[in-house]
């Protein structure tokens, strides 16, 4: 039990794709913008990781490793072309608003990474975990991003206007990429201050045994 | 290698593997495909929710044939695309809608506007009111499609078709009337375009209004200032005031055309050049006109890519790409339409 929640915490905090290995800068940067196409841009990438971490989990021990790559953009590329389908019949308006993001989703280092790092090395579960937490992380960064972006350039919030005042370049890629900036610089203080805290706990805890011990 | 040895080396390994996988999800998508694919008639249906939003509309197509939700390949009133001069018009219905106990009449077209982003196009649908036989107002826009606009995608609200919605005055829009996108000039000149080819459509095929034939390659050219100097011989053409998303500000040429309709001078009268900097990196043979002296409009079409303007052009117009083009356009202009200014007596 524990090994799943370390790949669902490495995936969701430590190991966060968007902030701390900074992959998929391009659907970030090019979606923040607006809260509910970040969002839903997520969505579709969890999605297709965990698919994309399943079937290449399954598929590990049959596909040579010599053309390992080109059979998981081969999946990854097919998987895509579903959900363009699924998501241009069943909700125009969110294929609409991603735009060619979606097809770029082919290309997300996010996917490629963890298929080669992750899932030819591990069974169809952990994959199958770390595809969710992976693409859950990458959800919650960019869905974040998307509110203080869409609020400081829209004054709106998943398309619901809160209030009139509005500063232009947060609507534009080049907002973004400074909100984008802010958030790591936060994220990883927070980070650091967790673990400054958690190993200034382990040390009191280790100093306190020690001095039982010596009292004993 | 024997063939022996070959099926049982690693390659064969490699090529049955790769092979396997495209097989398994070729058939896949294929059969996916045929479960969701999104008709015409889907396509169609979509469009109207967006414009009319929950106002229920009687669309008619063909032969005034009604169309429902059921019906996969509308017909629509065009039966193959139009080509206009700064429009493709691909469909076109009548629509009928009850406001208030009133009946509505309607046209909704489908309209590919041309001169976006690198020679791409910004495929809209304009739905307008006819009142007493004519246009009465526009009553809404939407985006269906682009090409090759990456700077457009989701940049185009409600602000800005504002510009276009509401009671219509014959108005013909352009980016020169200062309401377009920042940073996506040359999609908002397409959509422009789109909605300008969607009306004149209207006028002319369902409102029998005639349009004056447009001249080619005139999309840069002030129609209004450009005249012929029978005592000189000469053309002299203006361009348009930063026409179609373009920085340029009116040029003046002088352009006088041979019997064979090749370029006898060119001489420029005004540049437009948005600043001296730009004018000194025009190319020098252009601003001295030897370069254009003599050659014909297959050359002119083939420098400015049939008169479109893209940052891709042949490095002819390189430096001030926009200004040089101007100019090679302007002796398109000139050649394709010297006969119109001087009676065929060039």
């Amino acid at each position: 039990m524990n090994k799943y929640k370390n790949i669902t915490l490495n995936g969701l905090i430590f190991q966060n794709p968007t902030f701390m290995l900074v992959l998929g800068t391009c659907p970030t940067l090019g979606l923040i913008s607006s809260a509910s196409s970040a969002a839903g841009m997520g969505l579709t990438v969890v999605v297709i990781l965990t698919l994309s971490n399943v079937f290449i989990s399954l598929l590990k021990n049959l596909i040579p490793n010599e053309v390992r790559i080109p059979c998981y953009i081969v999946v990854i590329a097919t998987l895509v072309t579903f959900a363009r389908m699924v998501l241009e019949k069943f909700v125009p308006d969110l294929y609409d608003s991603l735009g060619g993001f979606l097809a770029l989703i082919v290309v997300n280092c996010i996917i490629l990474g963890r298929a080669e790092a992750f899932a030819n090395k591990h069974t169809v579960l952990e994959s199958a975990v770390d595809g969710l937490a992976n693409g859950f992380g990458f959800t919650a960064a960019l869905t974040v991003m998307g509110i203080v972006c869409e609020f400081l350039g829209k004054g709106s919030v998943f398309g619901l206007q809160i209030m009139k005042f509005k500063i232009g370049i947060f609507a534009s890629p080049a907002g973004s990429f400074l909100i984008f900036g802010i958030s790591i610089a936060l994220f990883v203080y927070i980070l650091n201050l967790f673990e400054q805290h958690k190993r200034v706990k382990v040390n009191r805890l280790a100093r306190e045994n020690l001095l039982n011990t010596e009292a004993a | 290698m024997t063939v022996k040895q070959f099926f049982k080396s690693t390659s064969f390994k490699c090529i049955a593997a790769l092979l396997s996988i495209l097989l398994v999800c070729g058939v896949f998508l294929t059969i996916m495909y045929g479960l969701l694919e999104v008709t015409e008639g889907e396509r169609l249906q979509r469009a109207i929710k967006k414009l009319y939003g929950g106002t229920e509309v009687t669309i008619y197509g063909m032969d005034d044939v009604k169309i429902d939700d059921s019906v996969k390949e509308p017909k629509s009133l065009v039966s193959e695309t139009v080509s206009l001069e700064k429009a493709d018009i691909l469909a076109a219905y009548r629509i009928e809608l009850v406001q208030d106990g009133e009946t509505h009449n309607h046209y909704l077209v489908q309209s590919r506007g041309k001169g976006g982003n690198d020679n791409g196009t910004v495929t809209c649908w304009v739905a307008v009111e006819i009142k007493d036989g004519k246009i009465s107002e526009i009553y809404n826009i939407s985006i269906t499609a682009n090409t090759s606009q990456e700077y457009a995608d989701g940049r185009f609200n409600d602000e800005f078709f504002g510009k276009f919605k509401g009671e219509y005055n014959d108005r013909v829009f352009s980016t020169a009337d200062g309401y377009l996108v920042s940073g996506a000039t040359q999609s908002s000149n397409a959509i422009d375009n789109s909605v300008n080819g969607a009306i004149s459509f209207i006028k002319e095929t369902f409102l029998g209004e005639e349009i004056e034939a447009s001249k080619p390659y005139s999309m840069y050219i002030d129609l209004e200032k450009t005249a012929f100097d029978k005592e000189t011989g000469k053309l002299t053409v203006v361009t348009k005031d930063k026409a179609e998303g373009l920085y340029p500000k009116p040029f003046t040429f002088e352009i006088a055309v041979t019997a064979d309709k090749k370029i006898e001078s060119f001489e420029i009268i005004a540049n437009g050049s948005t600043s001296d900097k730009n004018i000194d990196k025009m190319n020098p043979d252009i601003l001295n006109g030897t370069l254009f002296a003599g050659k014909d409009l297959a050359y002119f079409e083939n420098i400015t890519a049939n008169g479109q303007y893209s940052d891709n052009m042949n490095e002819v117009l390189s430096g001030a790409t926009q200004s040089n083009f101007i100019c090679a356009y302007a002796c398109a202009f000139a050649l394709a339409n010297i006969d119109n200014y001087t009676g065929g007596n060039a």
